[in-house]
Protein backbone atom coordinates (compact mmCIF):
# COMPACT_ATOMS: atom_id res chain seq x y z
CA UNK A 1 0.00 0.00 0.00
CA UNK A 2 1.18 3.51 -1.23
CA UNK A 3 0.27 7.26 0.20
CA UNK A 4 -0.59 9.45 -2.35
CA UNK A 5 0.10 12.98 -1.71
CA UNK A 6 -2.69 14.09 0.35
CA UNK A 7 -2.37 11.44 2.52
CA UNK A 8 1.53 11.87 3.03
CA UNK A 9 0.35 15.32 3.83
CA UNK A 10 -2.33 14.27 6.42
CA UNK A 11 0.72 11.74 7.61
CA UNK A 12 2.94 14.46 8.17
CA UNK A 13 0.50 16.85 9.90
CA UNK A 14 -0.46 14.00 12.24
CA UNK A 15 3.00 13.67 13.32
CA UNK A 16 3.95 17.39 13.40
CA UNK A 17 0.34 17.24 16.10
CA UNK A 18 1.53 14.69 18.17
CA UNK A 19 4.73 16.12 18.74
CA UNK A 20 3.45 19.86 19.62
CA UNK A 21 1.73 17.48 22.00
CA UNK A 22 3.97 15.52 23.69
CA UNK A 23 6.36 19.19 23.57
CA UNK A 24 3.37 21.27 25.61
CA UNK A 25 2.29 18.02 27.31
CA UNK A 26 -1.17 20.11 25.92
CA UNK A 27 -4.94 17.45 26.19
CA UNK A 28 -6.34 19.42 23.70
CA UNK A 29 -3.30 18.98 21.15
CA UNK A 30 -3.52 15.23 21.72
CA UNK A 31 -7.01 15.51 21.16
CA UNK A 32 -6.94 16.80 17.70
CA UNK A 33 -3.82 14.73 16.71
CA UNK A 34 -5.78 11.18 18.08
CA UNK A 35 -8.33 12.23 15.58
CA UNK A 36 -6.68 12.67 12.54
CA UNK A 37 -4.63 9.52 13.60
CA UNK A 38 -8.36 8.12 13.56
CA UNK A 39 -9.43 9.06 10.42
CA UNK A 40 -6.11 8.30 8.67
CA UNK A 41 -6.67 4.52 10.12
CA UNK A 42 -10.39 4.26 9.35
CA UNK A 43 -9.77 5.49 5.52
CA UNK A 44 -6.84 2.61 5.40
CA UNK A 45 -8.98 0.04 7.12
CA UNK A 46 -12.15 1.16 4.93
CA UNK A 47 -9.55 1.01 1.36
CA UNK A 48 -8.30 -1.99 2.41
CA UNK A 49 -11.34 -3.94 2.90
CA UNK A 50 -12.75 -2.04 -0.79
CA UNK A 51 -9.49 -3.33 -2.27
CA UNK A 52 -10.38 -6.61 -1.22
CA UNK A 53 -13.88 -6.71 -2.31
CA UNK A 54 -12.54 -5.28 -6.03
CA UNK A 55 -10.01 -8.70 -6.08
CA UNK A 56 -12.77 -10.84 -4.91
CA UNK A 57 -14.78 -9.66 -7.76
CA UNK A 58 -12.05 -10.30 -10.37
CA UNK A 59 -12.67 -12.57 -12.74
CA UNK A 60 -10.30 -13.23 -15.92
CA UNK A 61 -11.07 -15.48 -19.15
CA UNK A 62 -8.61 -15.22 -21.92
CA UNK A 63 -7.88 -17.11 -25.19
CA UNK A 64 -5.43 -17.59 -28.00
CA UNK A 65 -6.09 -17.63 -31.68
CA UNK A 66 -3.71 -20.54 -31.72
CA UNK A 67 -2.46 -22.21 -29.80
CA UNK A 68 0.89 -24.09 -31.25
CA UNK A 69 2.86 -21.72 -33.44
CA UNK A 70 6.25 -20.94 -34.89
CA UNK A 71 8.30 -18.04 -33.68
CA UNK A 72 7.85 -14.52 -35.48
CA UNK A 73 4.41 -15.40 -36.05
CA UNK A 74 1.81 -13.45 -35.14
CA UNK A 75 -1.20 -14.52 -33.24
CA UNK A 76 -4.51 -12.18 -31.34
CA UNK A 77 -4.81 -12.33 -27.57
CA UNK A 78 -8.46 -12.00 -26.71
CA UNK A 79 -9.09 -10.85 -22.51
CA UNK A 80 -12.29 -10.87 -20.73
CA UNK A 81 -11.88 -9.19 -17.50
CA UNK A 82 -15.18 -8.96 -15.25
CA UNK A 83 -14.97 -6.90 -12.02
CA UNK A 84 -16.86 -4.59 -9.76
CA UNK A 85 -15.42 -1.37 -8.94
CA UNK A 86 -17.64 0.16 -5.92
CA UNK A 87 -17.30 3.88 -5.07
CA UNK A 88 -14.94 5.34 -5.08
CA UNK A 89 -12.00 3.47 -5.92
CA UNK A 90 -10.79 3.88 -9.37
CA UNK A 91 -9.03 0.74 -10.70
CA UNK A 92 -6.52 0.43 -13.45
CA UNK A 93 -5.92 -2.80 -15.29
CA UNK A 94 -2.98 -4.28 -17.38
CA UNK A 95 -2.24 -7.43 -18.66
CA UNK A 96 0.86 -9.73 -18.07
CA UNK A 97 1.92 -10.40 -21.36
CA UNK A 98 4.92 -13.24 -21.40
CA UNK A 99 8.68 -12.00 -21.66
CA UNK A 100 9.98 -13.08 -25.18
CA UNK A 101 6.92 -11.49 -27.03
CA UNK A 102 6.40 -8.13 -28.60
CA UNK A 103 3.01 -6.89 -28.38
CA UNK A 104 2.08 -5.52 -32.04
CA UNK A 105 -0.98 -3.87 -31.85
CA UNK A 106 -4.05 -3.76 -29.37
CA UNK A 107 -4.84 -3.05 -25.59
CA UNK A 108 -3.46 -4.21 -22.93
CA UNK A 109 -4.54 -1.98 -20.69
CA UNK A 110 -7.67 -0.47 -19.42
CA UNK A 111 -9.54 1.71 -16.54
CA UNK A 112 -12.35 1.31 -14.67
CA UNK A 113 -14.50 3.81 -13.52
CA UNK A 114 -16.88 3.68 -10.42
CA UNK A 115 -19.77 1.40 -10.80
CA UNK A 116 -21.73 -0.45 -8.31
CA UNK A 117 -22.68 -3.53 -10.84
CA UNK A 118 -19.87 -5.81 -12.34
CA UNK A 119 -18.10 -4.50 -15.18
CA UNK A 120 -16.50 -6.24 -18.29
CA UNK A 121 -13.85 -5.37 -20.48
CA UNK A 122 -12.06 -6.84 -23.26
CA UNK A 123 -8.27 -6.57 -24.23
CA UNK A 124 -7.75 -7.84 -27.65
CA UNK A 125 -3.80 -7.52 -28.87
CA UNK A 126 -1.52 -9.22 -31.17
CA UNK A 127 1.60 -10.85 -30.09
CA UNK A 128 4.58 -12.34 -32.10
CA UNK A 129 7.01 -14.50 -30.38
CA UNK A 130 10.60 -13.86 -30.47
CA UNK A 131 11.69 -16.64 -29.02
CA UNK A 132 10.80 -20.49 -28.98
CA UNK A 133 9.32 -22.73 -26.09
CA UNK A 134 6.05 -22.81 -23.77
CA UNK A 135 5.12 -19.14 -23.21
CA UNK A 136 2.62 -18.84 -19.99
CA UNK A 137 -0.08 -16.17 -19.50
CA UNK A 138 0.29 -14.88 -15.90
CA UNK A 139 -2.26 -13.01 -15.21
CA UNK A 140 -3.23 -9.36 -14.79
CA UNK A 141 -1.60 -6.20 -12.64
CA UNK A 142 -4.51 -4.34 -11.10
CA UNK A 143 -3.68 -0.49 -10.00
CA UNK A 144 -6.34 0.38 -7.12
CA UNK A 145 -6.18 3.60 -5.88
CA UNK A 146 -8.69 6.22 -4.06
CA UNK A 147 -8.00 9.87 -3.28
CA UNK A 148 -5.77 8.86 -0.58
CA UNK A 149 -4.20 5.65 -0.83
CA UNK A 150 -3.20 3.47 -3.91
CA UNK A 151 -1.93 -0.34 -4.21
CA UNK A 152 -1.17 -2.62 -6.48
CA UNK A 153 -1.27 -6.31 -6.90
CA UNK A 154 -0.41 -9.14 -9.78
CA UNK A 155 -2.89 -11.64 -9.90
CA UNK A 156 -1.33 -14.51 -10.80
CA UNK A 157 -3.32 -17.47 -9.19
CA UNK A 158 -3.87 -20.17 -11.36
CA UNK A 159 -7.69 -18.86 -12.34
CA UNK A 160 -6.13 -15.70 -13.44
CA UNK A 161 -3.18 -17.43 -15.98
CA UNK A 162 -2.87 -19.44 -18.97
CA UNK A 163 -3.64 -20.72 -21.55
CA UNK A 164 -0.06 -21.66 -22.43
CA UNK A 165 1.08 -20.66 -26.05
CA UNK A 166 4.12 -23.49 -27.28
CA UNK A 167 5.84 -21.51 -29.49
CA UNK A 168 8.27 -24.04 -31.93
CA UNK A 169 11.93 -22.55 -33.65
CA UNK A 170 11.54 -21.33 -37.14
CA UNK A 171 13.85 -22.13 -39.55
CA UNK A 172 12.78 -26.22 -39.97
CA UNK A 173 11.61 -25.80 -43.32
CA UNK A 174 11.71 -28.95 -45.85
CA UNK A 175 13.26 -28.41 -49.23
CA UNK A 176 10.84 -26.59 -51.58
CA UNK A 177 9.36 -28.69 -53.90
CA UNK A 178 9.57 -28.49 -58.10
CA UNK A 179 7.13 -25.16 -58.85
CA UNK A 180 4.94 -26.59 -61.68
CA UNK A 181 4.13 -23.67 -63.90
CA UNK A 182 0.67 -23.75 -65.49
CA UNK A 183 1.00 -19.98 -67.18
CA UNK A 184 -2.85 -20.01 -67.31
CA UNK A 185 -5.82 -20.74 -65.51
CA UNK A 186 -9.28 -21.65 -66.61
CA UNK A 187 -12.47 -19.55 -64.69
CA UNK A 188 -15.76 -19.92 -64.53
CA UNK A 189 -16.59 -17.66 -67.24
CA UNK A 190 -16.71 -17.10 -70.99
CA UNK A 191 -13.72 -15.95 -72.53
CA UNK A 192 -12.06 -15.59 -76.00
CA UNK A 193 -9.94 -18.16 -75.27
CA UNK A 194 -11.24 -21.78 -74.21
CA UNK A 195 -10.04 -23.90 -71.62
CA UNK A 196 -10.25 -28.07 -71.22
CA UNK A 197 -13.12 -27.79 -68.45
CA UNK A 198 -16.69 -28.00 -69.25
CA UNK A 199 -18.40 -25.04 -67.59
CA UNK A 200 -21.99 -25.82 -68.85
CA UNK A 201 -24.40 -27.92 -71.40
CA UNK A 202 -26.52 -26.18 -73.44
CA UNK A 203 -29.08 -26.84 -76.36
CA UNK A 204 -27.68 -26.04 -79.68
CA UNK A 205 -28.41 -22.98 -81.72
CA UNK A 206 -27.92 -22.39 -85.21
CA UNK A 207 -24.03 -20.75 -85.95
CA UNK A 208 -22.45 -22.88 -83.11
CA UNK A 209 -19.34 -24.52 -83.12
CA UNK A 210 -20.62 -28.02 -84.53
CA UNK A 211 -17.51 -29.50 -82.90
CA UNK A 212 -18.65 -28.46 -79.19
CA UNK A 213 -21.18 -31.10 -79.72
CA UNK A 214 -21.63 -33.42 -77.10
CA UNK A 215 -22.83 -36.53 -79.26
CA UNK A 216 -23.31 -38.90 -76.65
CA UNK A 217 -25.40 -36.61 -74.55
CA UNK A 218 -27.23 -35.43 -77.84
CA UNK A 219 -27.96 -39.08 -78.28
CA UNK A 220 -29.31 -40.13 -75.17
CA UNK A 221 -32.03 -36.97 -75.78
CA UNK A 222 -32.60 -37.12 -79.41
CA UNK A 223 -31.84 -33.44 -79.02
CA UNK A 224 -28.38 -31.72 -80.18
CA UNK A 225 -26.49 -30.22 -77.24
CA UNK A 226 -23.43 -28.09 -77.14
CA UNK A 227 -20.36 -28.05 -74.35
CA UNK A 228 -19.45 -24.61 -73.39
CA UNK A 229 -15.77 -24.83 -72.62
CA UNK A 230 -14.09 -22.44 -69.28
CA UNK A 231 -12.76 -19.60 -70.16
CA UNK A 232 -8.86 -18.74 -70.18
CA UNK A 233 -7.29 -15.91 -67.96
CA UNK A 234 -3.46 -15.09 -66.77
CA UNK A 235 -2.39 -15.62 -63.83
CA UNK A 236 -2.87 -12.87 -60.70
CA UNK A 237 0.44 -11.52 -59.59
CA UNK A 238 1.37 -12.25 -55.97
CA UNK A 239 1.28 -9.22 -53.92
CA UNK A 240 4.13 -8.59 -51.51
CA UNK A 241 3.80 -5.43 -49.31
CA UNK A 242 6.93 -4.86 -47.14
CA UNK A 243 5.37 -3.13 -43.73
CA UNK A 244 8.22 -0.73 -41.87
CA UNK A 245 9.65 -1.47 -39.15
CA UNK A 246 7.96 -0.22 -35.74
CA UNK A 247 9.97 2.79 -34.31
CA UNK A 248 12.13 3.34 -37.51
CA UNK A 249 11.29 6.60 -39.26
CA UNK A 250 9.22 6.61 -42.26
CA UNK A 251 6.57 9.20 -44.13
CA UNK A 252 3.01 8.87 -43.31
CA UNK A 253 1.81 10.47 -46.68
CA UNK A 254 4.22 7.73 -48.86
CA UNK A 255 2.91 4.80 -46.30
CA UNK A 256 -0.67 5.85 -47.04
CA UNK A 257 0.07 6.08 -51.01
CA UNK A 258 1.47 2.91 -50.34
CA UNK A 259 -1.86 1.29 -48.56
CA UNK A 260 -3.76 2.96 -51.07
CA UNK A 261 -2.16 1.29 -53.77
CA UNK A 262 -2.05 -2.30 -52.52
CA UNK A 263 -6.10 -1.84 -51.98
CA UNK A 264 -6.50 -1.20 -55.46
CA UNK A 265 -4.37 -3.69 -56.89
CA UNK A 266 -5.94 -6.25 -54.56
CA UNK A 267 -9.54 -4.93 -55.44
CA UNK A 268 -8.07 -5.06 -59.57
CA UNK A 269 -6.95 -8.05 -59.16
CA UNK A 270 -10.25 -9.91 -57.65
CA UNK A 271 -11.78 -8.06 -60.25
CA UNK A 272 -9.56 -9.43 -62.94
CA UNK A 273 -8.89 -12.63 -61.95
CA UNK A 274 -11.40 -13.93 -59.20
CA UNK A 275 -8.76 -13.99 -56.76
CA UNK A 276 -5.48 -12.31 -55.20
CA UNK A 277 -2.57 -13.32 -53.29
CA UNK A 278 -0.70 -11.06 -50.59
CA UNK A 279 2.07 -11.48 -48.82
CA UNK A 280 2.01 -9.09 -45.86
CA UNK A 281 6.43 -8.78 -44.68
CA UNK A 282 8.26 -6.65 -42.46
CA UNK A 283 12.41 -7.16 -43.06
CA UNK A 284 12.77 -10.68 -43.18
CA UNK A 285 9.76 -11.90 -40.85
CA UNK A 286 6.64 -13.51 -42.96
CA UNK A 287 3.47 -11.65 -40.87
CA UNK A 288 0.74 -12.98 -43.07
CA UNK A 289 -0.24 -14.48 -46.28
CA UNK A 290 -3.58 -14.67 -48.26
CA UNK A 291 -3.19 -17.61 -50.67
CA UNK A 292 -5.95 -17.61 -53.47
CA UNK A 293 -8.22 -15.21 -51.74
CA UNK A 294 -11.66 -14.28 -53.42
CA UNK A 295 -13.25 -12.46 -50.91
CA UNK A 296 -12.77 -8.83 -51.21
CA UNK A 297 -13.95 -7.36 -48.33
CA UNK A 298 -12.36 -10.39 -46.68
CA UNK A 299 -8.98 -9.21 -48.26
CA UNK A 300 -9.63 -5.20 -47.20
CA UNK A 301 -10.43 -6.13 -43.29
CA UNK A 302 -6.95 -8.52 -43.70
CA UNK A 303 -5.31 -5.02 -45.14
CA UNK A 304 -6.60 -3.09 -42.85
CA UNK A 305 -5.76 -4.84 -39.83
CA UNK A 306 -1.69 -5.46 -40.69
CA UNK A 307 -1.75 -1.95 -42.74
CA UNK A 308 0.75 -0.28 -39.98
CA UNK A 309 4.56 -0.24 -38.86
CA UNK A 310 5.19 -3.41 -36.84
CA UNK A 311 7.80 -4.89 -34.25
CA UNK A 312 10.77 -6.57 -36.06
CA UNK A 313 11.60 -9.68 -34.60
CA UNK A 314 14.28 -10.60 -37.14
CA UNK A 315 16.38 -8.06 -39.10
CA UNK A 316 18.51 -8.41 -41.85
CA UNK A 317 21.92 -5.82 -42.21
CA UNK A 318 23.48 -5.67 -45.26
CA UNK A 319 23.07 -9.65 -45.50
CA UNK A 320 24.52 -11.42 -48.22
CA UNK A 321 23.67 -15.27 -48.76
CA UNK A 322 25.78 -17.81 -51.02
CA UNK A 323 25.10 -16.46 -53.99
CA UNK A 324 26.24 -13.53 -52.96
CA UNK A 325 29.10 -14.70 -51.23
CA UNK A 326 29.96 -17.00 -53.91
CA UNK A 327 29.99 -13.81 -56.49
CA UNK A 328 32.65 -12.16 -54.71
CA UNK A 329 35.00 -14.70 -54.44
CA UNK A 330 34.44 -14.83 -58.39
CA UNK A 331 35.32 -11.41 -58.52
CA UNK A 332 38.16 -11.52 -55.76
CA UNK A 333 39.35 -14.23 -58.23
CA UNK A 334 39.08 -12.56 -61.57
CA UNK A 335 40.97 -9.54 -59.61
CA UNK A 336 43.73 -11.48 -58.81
CA UNK A 337 44.82 -12.88 -61.74
CA UNK A 338 44.67 -8.80 -63.32
CA UNK A 339 46.55 -7.31 -60.61
CA UNK A 340 50.15 -7.26 -60.34
CA UNK A 341 50.94 -5.16 -57.32
CA UNK A 342 51.99 -7.16 -54.40
CA UNK A 343 50.19 -5.26 -51.66
CA UNK A 344 46.77 -5.45 -53.56
CA UNK A 345 47.60 -9.48 -54.37
CA UNK A 346 48.11 -9.90 -50.70
CA UNK A 347 44.90 -7.45 -49.48
CA UNK A 348 42.75 -9.75 -52.45
CA UNK A 349 44.21 -12.85 -51.26
CA UNK A 350 43.09 -12.51 -47.51
CA UNK A 351 39.71 -11.17 -48.52
CA UNK A 352 39.12 -14.15 -50.88
CA UNK A 353 40.14 -16.11 -47.89
CA UNK A 354 37.47 -14.34 -45.76
CA UNK A 355 34.68 -14.75 -48.30
CA UNK A 356 35.76 -18.53 -48.33
CA UNK A 357 35.52 -18.85 -44.97
CA UNK A 358 32.26 -17.34 -44.06
CA UNK A 359 30.97 -19.55 -47.28
CA UNK A 360 31.96 -22.87 -45.56
CA UNK A 361 29.56 -21.70 -42.69
CA UNK A 362 26.88 -19.76 -44.75
CA UNK A 363 23.56 -21.36 -44.02
CA UNK A 364 20.60 -20.64 -45.67
CA UNK A 365 18.56 -18.14 -44.05
CA UNK A 366 14.96 -19.04 -42.50
CA UNK A 367 13.14 -16.33 -44.71
CA UNK A 368 15.07 -17.71 -48.13
CA UNK A 369 13.58 -20.67 -47.08
CA UNK A 370 9.55 -19.63 -46.44
CA UNK A 371 10.17 -17.51 -49.53
CA UNK A 372 10.59 -19.99 -51.86
CA UNK A 373 7.99 -22.49 -50.37
CA UNK A 374 5.35 -19.82 -50.49
CA UNK A 375 6.51 -18.67 -54.43
CA UNK A 376 6.18 -22.40 -55.24
CA UNK A 377 2.55 -22.68 -53.73
CA UNK A 378 1.19 -19.76 -55.08
CA UNK A 379 1.03 -20.06 -59.29
CA UNK A 380 1.79 -17.07 -60.42
CA UNK A 381 4.42 -15.04 -62.90
CA UNK A 382 4.94 -11.79 -61.43
CA UNK A 383 5.06 -10.65 -57.88
CA UNK A 384 4.82 -6.58 -57.37
CA UNK A 385 6.49 -6.00 -54.38
CA UNK A 386 5.29 -2.63 -52.50
CA UNK A 387 7.86 -1.13 -50.23
CA UNK A 388 8.61 2.05 -48.49
CA UNK A 389 12.49 1.18 -48.69
CA UNK A 390 13.29 2.76 -45.31
CA UNK A 391 16.16 1.53 -43.82
CA UNK A 392 18.16 -1.58 -44.97
CA UNK A 393 16.64 -3.71 -47.47
CA UNK A 394 19.08 -6.81 -48.04
CA UNK A 395 15.30 -8.48 -47.53
CA UNK A 396 13.68 -7.22 -50.47
CA UNK A 397 17.24 -8.14 -52.61
CA UNK A 398 16.47 -11.80 -51.46
CA UNK A 399 12.70 -11.54 -52.21
CA UNK A 400 14.19 -10.48 -55.63
CA UNK A 401 17.04 -12.94 -56.53
CA UNK A 402 13.86 -16.11 -55.37
CA UNK A 403 11.57 -14.62 -57.75
CA UNK A 404 14.00 -14.53 -60.10
CA UNK A 405 15.03 -17.47 -59.29
CA UNK A 406 11.34 -19.34 -59.53
CA UNK A 407 11.31 -17.62 -63.38
CA UNK A 408 8.78 -14.58 -61.87
CA UNK A 409 8.92 -10.90 -62.82
CA UNK A 410 9.19 -8.40 -60.57
CA UNK A 411 7.65 -5.70 -60.18
CA UNK A 412 8.90 -2.82 -57.46
CA UNK A 413 6.72 0.02 -56.46
CA UNK A 414 8.69 2.52 -54.24
CA UNK A 415 8.34 5.58 -52.98
CA UNK A 416 8.36 9.33 -55.29
CA UNK A 417 10.84 10.60 -53.13
CA UNK A 418 13.71 8.26 -54.46
CA UNK A 419 13.79 10.02 -57.78
CA UNK A 420 13.86 8.59 -61.27
CA UNK A 421 17.80 7.80 -61.25
CA UNK A 422 17.15 6.31 -57.62
CA UNK A 423 14.60 3.92 -58.97
CA UNK A 424 16.87 2.90 -61.84
CA UNK A 425 19.53 2.07 -59.58
CA UNK A 426 17.45 0.25 -57.42
CA UNK A 427 16.32 -1.57 -60.44
CA UNK A 428 19.82 -2.36 -61.66
CA UNK A 429 20.66 -3.32 -58.07
CA UNK A 430 17.60 -5.34 -57.29
CA UNK A 431 17.50 -6.87 -60.79
CA UNK A 432 13.80 -6.07 -60.74
CA UNK A 433 11.85 -5.77 -64.11
CA UNK A 434 10.32 -2.85 -63.59
CA UNK A 435 10.17 0.20 -60.72
CA UNK A 436 7.68 2.16 -60.59
CA UNK A 437 6.82 5.20 -57.80
CA UNK A 438 3.71 4.72 -55.70
CA UNK A 439 1.12 6.57 -58.26
CA UNK B 1 -15.83 28.26 -6.68
CA UNK B 2 -17.86 25.32 -5.71
CA UNK B 3 -21.55 25.12 -5.24
CA UNK B 4 -21.91 24.73 -1.23
CA UNK B 5 -23.68 21.14 -0.27
CA UNK B 6 -23.93 18.93 2.84
CA UNK B 7 -20.18 20.42 3.62
CA UNK B 8 -21.84 24.11 4.29
CA UNK B 9 -24.17 22.52 6.69
CA UNK B 10 -21.27 20.78 8.51
CA UNK B 11 -19.01 24.00 8.89
CA UNK B 12 -22.08 25.75 10.05
CA UNK B 13 -22.62 23.30 12.53
CA UNK B 14 -18.96 23.64 13.47
CA UNK B 15 -19.38 27.65 14.08
CA UNK B 16 -22.05 27.31 16.24
CA UNK B 17 -20.43 24.69 18.44
CA UNK B 18 -17.41 26.63 18.37
CA UNK B 19 -19.50 30.28 19.04
CA UNK B 20 -21.53 28.35 22.04
CA UNK B 21 -17.91 27.04 23.51
CA UNK B 22 -16.71 30.95 23.65
CA UNK B 23 -20.23 32.20 24.81
CA UNK B 24 -20.02 29.41 27.66
CA UNK B 25 -16.72 29.74 28.83
CA UNK B 26 -15.91 33.14 27.33
CA UNK B 27 -11.73 33.43 27.08
CA UNK B 28 -9.12 34.56 24.84
CA UNK B 29 -8.64 30.77 23.27
CA UNK B 30 -12.42 30.12 22.35
CA UNK B 31 -12.99 33.57 20.46
CA UNK B 32 -9.26 32.48 18.74
CA UNK B 33 -11.25 29.17 18.51
CA UNK B 34 -13.79 31.45 16.26
CA UNK B 35 -11.80 33.45 14.79
CA UNK B 36 -9.55 30.56 13.18
CA UNK B 37 -12.85 29.42 11.47
CA UNK B 38 -12.83 32.08 9.42
CA UNK B 39 -9.55 30.41 7.06
CA UNK B 40 -11.40 27.03 7.31
CA UNK B 41 -14.51 28.90 5.61
CA UNK B 42 -12.51 30.72 3.16
CA UNK B 43 -10.62 27.73 2.06
CA UNK B 44 -13.68 25.68 1.88
CA UNK B 45 -15.06 28.17 -0.41
CA UNK B 46 -11.53 29.44 -2.78
CA UNK B 47 -10.07 26.04 -3.09
CA UNK B 48 -10.96 24.37 -6.69
CA UNK B 49 -10.09 20.65 -6.64
CA UNK B 50 -12.14 18.65 -4.15
CA UNK B 51 -8.43 16.75 -2.87
CA UNK B 52 -6.98 20.10 -2.42
CA UNK B 53 -10.20 21.62 -0.59
CA UNK B 54 -10.25 18.38 1.85
CA UNK B 55 -6.52 18.73 2.85
CA UNK B 56 -6.69 22.80 3.55
CA UNK B 57 -9.53 22.57 5.23
CA UNK B 58 -8.34 19.61 7.43
CA UNK B 59 -4.41 21.63 8.26
CA UNK B 60 -6.42 24.92 8.91
CA UNK B 61 -9.67 23.11 10.82
CA UNK B 62 -6.63 21.75 13.61
CA UNK B 63 -6.07 24.89 15.10
CA UNK B 64 -10.48 25.22 16.25
CA UNK B 65 -10.35 22.03 17.20
CA UNK B 66 -7.18 22.63 19.75
CA UNK B 67 -8.37 25.97 20.69
CA UNK B 68 -12.08 24.09 21.29
CA UNK B 69 -10.39 21.61 22.71
CA UNK B 70 -8.58 23.60 25.63
CA UNK B 71 -12.20 25.06 26.13
CA UNK B 72 -13.36 21.72 26.65
CA UNK B 73 -12.54 18.59 25.34
CA UNK B 74 -16.41 17.72 24.36
CA UNK B 75 -16.47 21.21 22.37
CA UNK B 76 -13.09 19.85 21.03
CA UNK B 77 -14.57 16.54 20.01
CA UNK B 78 -17.59 18.25 18.63
CA UNK B 79 -15.60 20.23 16.42
CA UNK B 80 -13.58 17.49 14.98
CA UNK B 81 -16.63 15.28 14.09
CA UNK B 82 -18.17 18.55 12.37
CA UNK B 83 -14.59 19.18 10.71
CA UNK B 84 -14.47 15.43 9.85
CA UNK B 85 -18.21 15.96 8.54
CA UNK B 86 -16.82 18.86 6.12
CA UNK B 87 -14.01 17.11 4.27
CA UNK B 88 -15.34 14.33 4.00
CA UNK B 89 -18.37 15.49 2.55
CA UNK B 90 -15.76 17.46 0.09
CA UNK B 91 -13.77 14.40 -0.51
CA UNK B 92 -17.21 12.61 -1.85
CA UNK B 93 -17.03 10.08 0.87
CA UNK B 94 -20.61 10.73 2.42
CA UNK B 95 -23.11 9.81 -0.44
CA UNK B 96 -24.00 6.57 0.54
CA UNK B 97 -25.97 5.08 3.81
CA UNK B 98 -22.72 3.17 4.22
CA UNK B 99 -20.50 6.21 4.47
CA UNK B 100 -22.84 7.87 6.91
CA UNK B 101 -22.23 3.98 8.95
CA UNK B 102 -18.49 4.83 8.91
CA UNK B 103 -18.52 8.40 9.67
CA UNK B 104 -20.84 7.19 12.75
CA UNK B 105 -18.45 4.85 13.22
CA UNK B 106 -15.72 7.45 12.86
CA UNK B 107 -17.52 9.26 15.64
CA UNK B 108 -18.23 6.60 18.30
CA UNK B 109 -14.41 5.82 18.19
CA UNK B 110 -12.93 9.11 18.43
CA UNK B 111 -15.69 9.58 21.27
CA UNK B 112 -13.62 7.05 23.19
CA UNK B 113 -10.10 8.40 22.24
CA UNK B 114 -11.60 11.81 24.08
CA UNK B 115 -12.93 10.09 27.51
CA UNK B 116 -9.03 8.30 27.27
CA UNK B 117 -7.75 12.10 26.85
CA UNK B 118 -10.01 13.33 29.76
CA UNK B 119 -9.09 10.27 32.12
CA UNK B 120 -5.42 11.33 31.40
CA UNK B 121 -3.56 13.55 33.49
CA UNK B 122 -0.30 14.18 30.83
CA UNK B 123 0.20 13.68 27.43
CA UNK B 124 2.96 10.62 27.35
CA UNK B 125 0.48 7.33 28.54
CA UNK B 126 -1.95 8.22 26.26
CA UNK B 127 0.26 8.74 23.33
CA UNK B 128 1.76 5.52 24.10
CA UNK B 129 -1.24 3.53 23.78
CA UNK B 130 -2.50 5.44 20.78
CA UNK B 131 0.83 4.97 18.91
CA UNK B 132 0.61 0.74 20.87
CA UNK B 133 -2.76 0.75 19.03
CA UNK B 134 -1.36 2.52 15.45
CA UNK B 135 1.22 -0.19 15.76
CA UNK B 136 -0.91 -3.12 15.98
CA UNK B 137 -3.53 -2.20 13.16
CA UNK B 138 -0.76 -1.87 11.10
CA UNK B 139 0.92 -5.24 12.12
CA UNK B 140 -2.62 -7.05 11.89
CA UNK B 141 -2.67 -5.44 8.14
CA UNK B 142 0.63 -7.00 7.16
CA UNK B 143 0.03 -9.81 8.10
CA UNK B 144 -3.79 -10.00 6.44
CA UNK B 145 -1.97 -8.72 3.64
CA UNK B 146 0.51 -11.17 3.16
CA UNK B 147 -2.09 -14.13 3.55
CA UNK B 148 -4.31 -12.09 1.10
CA UNK B 149 -1.72 -11.82 -1.46
CA UNK B 150 -0.41 -15.33 -0.97
CA UNK B 151 -3.92 -16.41 -2.13
CA UNK B 152 -4.58 -14.19 -5.54
CA UNK B 153 -0.51 -13.99 -6.37
CA UNK B 154 1.12 -16.93 -5.09
CA UNK B 155 3.79 -15.07 -3.59
CA UNK B 156 4.29 -12.38 -0.60
CA UNK B 157 4.32 -8.31 -1.52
Amino acid sequence: MRLKQCAKSLSLLTLLVFAGAFILDDMAVLLAAGMLLCGLCGQYLLFDRRFRAIIRSVAVERSLSRSLVRRGTTLRVTTLITVTVPPPMQLAITERIPTNVAVQDGVTYVTAETAPSPQSFHLSYRITPVMYGEMHFSGISLLVHDLLFEENIDLSAERFCGPSLFVQPAGIFEPAAKRATTETREIEKMSVLSGLGIRAIREYYAGDDLRRIDWKLSAKHDKLFVREYTGVTSLPPLIIVDLPSRGAPYSPAEFDKMVTMVAGMVEYSIRMYQYVSVLLISGPNILHLMEDEKDLQHCISVLREWMHPVERTVHFYRTQDRSDLRSRVRFTETALDATPDAATLRFLGSLRGLYLSTLQNQRRYAFTGQLVRIMASCTTDEIFLFSLFSGDFSHIRTVAKQAKTAKLLVHIRMPESAGAQGRAAYQARLGADTVEAFA
Amino acid sequence: MNRPGLELIFFVLMAAGALGAAVVSPSMTGYLGVLFLIPVGALLFAARAAHEKGLYCVCSGVIPVIACGALSIWAGLFTAWMLAGVVLSVWGMLEGNDDFRMYLLFCCATFFIACAVQLSNHVLLPLLVFAAGAGLVLFVQVIRDYQFRKEYSGVGP
